[in-house]
């Protein structure tokens, strides 16, 4: 099935996934639109309005047949398929990307972080009560440039998202700093984040519980225009929340809409169109495919990229899925256990990986390919994760670090520089 | 226009149409109880042209008759007409116990959305008050503050009236709103409007309250039956609605106590009356949890 | 478990802490003067000298600060001042009234816990078939029926039925148990029926989360009390709820008593009360919302003892 599908959707599903295994193109494949309406599916081949290989035959339903032994598909042209490659009959072209707004690098970061630490207290305080604490974020720096998109990756529970909503100020950070352009918002009043909010949004991962299901899809976008006097009438702002759906590819009729009546992509790129409404330099993206269909993650991120090309964006990329990471991503964060493991420019850290932990990772992570994934040595990482109530001493990675030592329990490694625009943590690791 | 990769219209999902008969069909105990509530409000807003007579009308003629053609619920030790006094109740019934509710629920809601949506020392003071008005049953409550209040009289209402039925109300409605408010504040849209710096009433008001709705109204629905039962003890009492004005609680409290033996139905049908409007809303207000939201404990 | 006891019972004086402020805070900063109303509110001409005269009487004319620390140290050493209108020790009116008030409630009591746990087991086990139906709506009404209406109701029945008037004067149990039994059931009656009303509820819910558990499951070819003879062992789970609400309920029972007594003519606390508020007697009414406050604690910590020795998870949190 995975080395050589036969349906044209299957093709597009696999197409549509990023792959570490494979250069990164500049855009992902999609499948085009969007899945049908299960109460009136379309008659004939229900792939066939989305398919870039139909024909006049696709109108009739096809069966499902045995096109080579074990393998059966529901498509008229599966035995041209099986012949030849899919590219011919059309399938698996990627669309033409946006005219991508030339991304130097500043001389001056948009957003830093020094020194950041978020701890948690839980269980109950008081006499005979330890109060447990989790160090979520501990001792975490680095930089943001204009107009980059940096990656933020780790397992659940590293304290990536908790980065995140402290640069948003949904929490307060514990210790360090947070310089917006210069100001820091670690220490800033309500009033003066006030200035800052509209510079920095955000796009979350849950498109369900992402928007008020008691606002319209038009209110919802309109809302800053309105609470900041971004447009001077209450219509000039309308037209403006209809031009935004517009933008993210949506029809400006679904201002009418509740959020309930669209689907989950749509939903995200309504989310995505209210952090644009703000004209924002930076948003933070937290995990903003993690929770859509493989055929509609390409669509949103082809879109994020576009709008980055159209507004000079800067992302904070939060993810856990390496490969899309790598896909829109300028420079890589790796963290584990609230501290950072590894920063690299894009290539340098999918090619030449230095930690052990970020080898591991990407070790680890399945590349839907059989034969790539047959050939594969993987190293499996050792053990659980451990608890953040209770992180190991020096490293935090060494209980499962394979190269680690008596040093390694000791000293807690320092960020250091390990190649031009690289940096990792690990005591074992030279220049 | 940037519209690409979206080709598919967007799916039809069926309008809340037809919500009402869906409610009487999945909830015929609850459509029972709106029936009742639908009658009792009918027979009270056109009292006037329904009753047959002024339920002030003394006449001694006409003392603890039974019922009859002429009064067909009997009259009471004053001559006036049974069915028509409890016509005219069922207004003072319904508008202070539709008033209360929606004053205590309101406060209640609001301050257990304000103490979710802050947290912290106001969560924790807010919380020590509720918990104290807890520890007392409501219609003590309800006592204390009929102590407390000047009568002051409103339109034939009795204001510390419906402030006594209200004030025991707002705590308990509180926890509740508070616990939905609490889940509500850690969804992202309400992070959403906290990163665009909105301001602490909007994100009260626009985006966590409108979300409560539904426990709102199913507290509402249970809150006018309490309501209407604790406005019949009070004036039973003799703290509540007082004469002339026609009430249910009167009409069992007075010279009734003195003539119910010889006249029950003097008794009889207020009783039945107070009775069946709590039960009407209750099983209202039950099955519109269950319609709307079963997880809520009210 | 005495640690658990010791720290459980400290932990309910901050509750009472704050009844008592509140309740003091609530009668005293409210406009409204009860010497004004008690001596002129019969539109009597009063001098301002008598009510002066008064207000020293009451010790109301003590500034707000003296009078709450009064209030404080009368409650410690459980001194809680004169009746504003009797004159009598509010200690003594409360006392004589206590034993009645105290014993309808226990009559209630027993009469909800012999109602509410067949009726809510069966309605369970007949889980919607037309036994269920009956007890459910009874169940409702229960919680719709005014408990003074019912009191009429029952006097009215015994009057038709035996021409027999329940006595008004009170008979101590360890005088005469039958005349104090035949004075007191009927208002425990009219009391019991909406406290059983709220217990027959969670039996039933109680009873339905117990033989939903898989174990049980497996034992429905067998017949309904067979049922609960598998579930016995479950049964003690499903009555920590049960015994929760006739707790809490109990604690609550004043709330009927002050109609109930009303009807019966008892003079028992409920009637005090509702005198009390009519007078204005603010000593009286702060004593009485303490009691009250104190029996709903009471019930609390004894409601969670019990928990902690059902379950000893509970004790070490």
């Amino acid at each position: 099935m995975f080395a050589r599908p036969l349906h044209p959707y299957t093709i597009g599903l696999l197409r549509s996934v990023p792959r570490l295994d494979r250069p990164r193109d500049s855009r992902l494949a999609t499948i085009e639109g969007l899945p049908p309406n299960l109460l009136d599916p379309p008659s004939g081949c229900r792939f066939a309005a989305r398919c870039a290989a139909k024909i006049a035959l696709c109108d009739s339903d096809p069966g499902l047949i045995e096109i080579a032994p074990g393998q059966r598909s529901a498509c008229h042209r599966a035995a041209e398929l099986a012949q030849g490659d899919a590219a011919r009959l059309g399938l698996g072209t990627v669309p033409p990307a946006v005219a991508v707004a030339a991304k130097g690098q500043a001389a001056r970061p948009l957003l830093e972080v020094v020194h950041l630490k978020k701890f948690f207290h839980v269980g109950r305080k008081g006499p005979g009560h330890e109060a447990l604490t989790v160090r979520a974020v501990n001792d975490v720096s680095f930089e943001v440039y204009p107009g980059e998109t940096v990656g933020l990756v780790g397992e659940s529970g590293c304290g990536k998202t908790t980065i995140g909503r402290n640069i948003l100020k949904l929490d307060d950070p514990t210790d360090g700093e947070i310089r917006f352009d210069g100001r820091d918002l670690a220490h800033a009043s309500r009033r003066q984040m006030q200035a800052v909010r509209r510079r920095i949004q955000v796009i979350f991962q849950d498109p369900y519980s992402s928007l008020n299901p008691r606002m319209t899809v038009g209110q919802i976008i309109a809302e800053p225009l309105n609470v900041y006097r971004l447009e001077p009438t209450r219509k000039a702002s309308n037209e403006r929340a209809a031009d935004l759906l517009g933008q993210v590819g949506l029809y400006p009729y679904m201002a009418e809409r509740y959020p309930h009546e669209l689907s989950g992509g749509q939903r995200q790129r309504v989310g995505i169109a209210r952090a644009l409404a703000m004209k924002p330099d930076v948003i933070v993206c937290d995990e903003p495919v993690s929770a859509l269909d493989v055929s509609i993650q390409g669509q949103i991120i082809n879109l994020l990229e576009d709008l980055q090309g159209r507004y000079g964006l800067t992302y904070l990329f939060i993810a856990h899925d390496l490969a899309v990471v790598r896909h829109i991503s300028d420079r890589v964060i790796v963290m584990y256990l609230g501290r950072i493991m590894e920063i690299a420019s894009r290539d340098t850290l999918y090619d030449n990986p230095q930690h052990p932990y970020t080898k591991a990772l990407l070790d680890a992570a399945p590349i839907p390919d059989p034969e790539v994934e047959r050939t594969r040595v993987t190293r499996v990482l050792r053990g659980e994760l451990p608890s953040p109530l209770n992180p190991p001493s020096g490293c935090v990675f060494h209980t499962r670090c394979p190269i680690a030592d008596e040093a390694c329990r000791q000293v807690i490694p320092e960020l250091r520089r390990v190649g031009s625009d690289h940096h990792a943590a690990c005591i074992k690791v030279g220049l | 226009m940037t519209i690409q990769s979206v080709a598919a219209p967007p799916y039809k999902i069926p309008k809340r149409r037809g919500a009402v008969l869906q409610f009487i069909v999945t909830q015929p105990l609850g459509a029972a109880g709106l029936a009742v509530i639908v009658a009792m409000i009918f027979s009270a807003a056109f009292a006037d042209a329904l009753a047959p007579f002024d339920p002030l009308d003394v006449d001694f003629s006409a003392m603890l008759g039974p019922p009859s053609w002429e009064h067909w619920l009997g009259t009471d030790s004053f001559g006036r007409d049974v069915l028509s006094r409890i016509m005219y109740g069922a207004r003072t019934a319904l508008a202070v116990g539709f008033l209360s509710s929606i004053f205590g629920c309101t406060a209640g809601a609001l301050i257990g959305v304000v103490s979710a949506y802050f947290g912290g020392k106001i969560d924790l003071a807010i919380q020590g008050v509720v918990d104290v008005l807890l520890s007392f049953p409501i219609i003590v409550l309800a006592l204390v503050v009929v102590a407390l209040l000047p009568k002051v009289v409103v339109a034939g209402i009795d204001v510390a009236l419906i402030g006594a039925i209200a004030i025991p109300m707002a705590p308990r409605v509180a926890r509740v709103a508070r616990a939905s408010a609490l889940a509500i504040r850690e969804l992202p849209y309400v992070d959403a409007a906290r990163a665009a710096g909105f301001s602490h009433m909007r994100i009260i008001f626009r985006h966590i309250t409108p979300n409560i709705v539904a426990p709102y109204l199913i507290m509402l629905t249970a809150s006018v039956a309490q309501a209407i039962l604790l406005e019949a003890s009070l004036t039973f009492l003799g703290l509540g609605v007082t004469e002339p004005t026609p009430a249910w609680g009167l009409m069992l409290s007075g010279t009734a106590a003195d003539f119910y033996r010889e006249a029950p139905w003097m008794i009889l049908f207020p009783g039945i009356a107070i009775s069946l409007a709590v039960f009407a809303f209750n099983l209202f207000g039950d099955s519109l949890r269950d319609w709307l939201d079963p997880k809520i404990q009210v | 478990m005495l640690q658990y006891t010791v720290r459980r019972i400290l932990l309910a004086i901050p509750t009472l802490l704050g009844v008592a402020v509140l309740i003091f805070f609530m009668l005293r900063v409210v406009p409204g003067d009860i010497v004004e109303l008690k001596l002129r509110g019969d539109g009597a001409a009063v001098s301002a000298e008598t009510l002066q005269v008064e207000r020293v009487r009451l010790g109301l004319d003590k500034p707000l600060s003296s009078q709450f620390a009064d209030w404080m140290i009368g409650l410690v050493t459980l001194d809680f001042g004169k009746s504003m209108w009797t004159g009598n020790p509010v200690a003594h009116e409360i006392a004589i009234r206590l034993e009645l008030s105290f014993e309808v409630a226990i009559l209630a009591t027993v009469i909800a816990v012999l109602l509410a746990l067949p009726l809510g087991t069966i309605a369970a086990l007949y889980k919607d078939t037309w036994i269920d139906y009956v007890v459910r709506v009874l169940a409702i009404a229960g919680l719709a029926v005014p408990s003074f209406w019912l009191g009429m109701l029952f006097i009215l029945a015994l009057l038709v039925y035996f021409a027999w008037l329940p006595p008004i004067t009170f008979t101590p149990i360890y005088q005469d148990p039958w005349a104090n039994l035949a004075q007191m059931i009927l208002p425990a009656l009219s009391v019991g029926y909406r406290y059983s009303a709220v217990a027959t509820r969670m039996t039933r819910s109680s009873v339905l989360e117990v033989l939903k558990e898989d174990y049980i499951r497996t034992a429905r070819a067998k017949g309904v009390f067979e049922r609960l003879v598998v579930a016995r062992h479950a049964i003690r789970n499903a009555l920590l709820p049960v015994i929760t609400v006739i707790g809490l309920e109990f604690a609550f029972l004043i709330g009927g008593l002050v109609v109930t007594e009303q009807v019966f003519n008892l003079n028992g606390i409920g009637k005090l009360f509702v005198q009390s508020v009519t007078r204005s007697d603010y000593t009286m009414i702060q004593a009485l919302v303490m009691l009250v406050a104190f029996i709903f604690v009471v019930v609390n910590v004894a409601i969670d003892l019990l928990y902690a020795r059902l379950d000893p998870r509970i004790r070490y949190q």
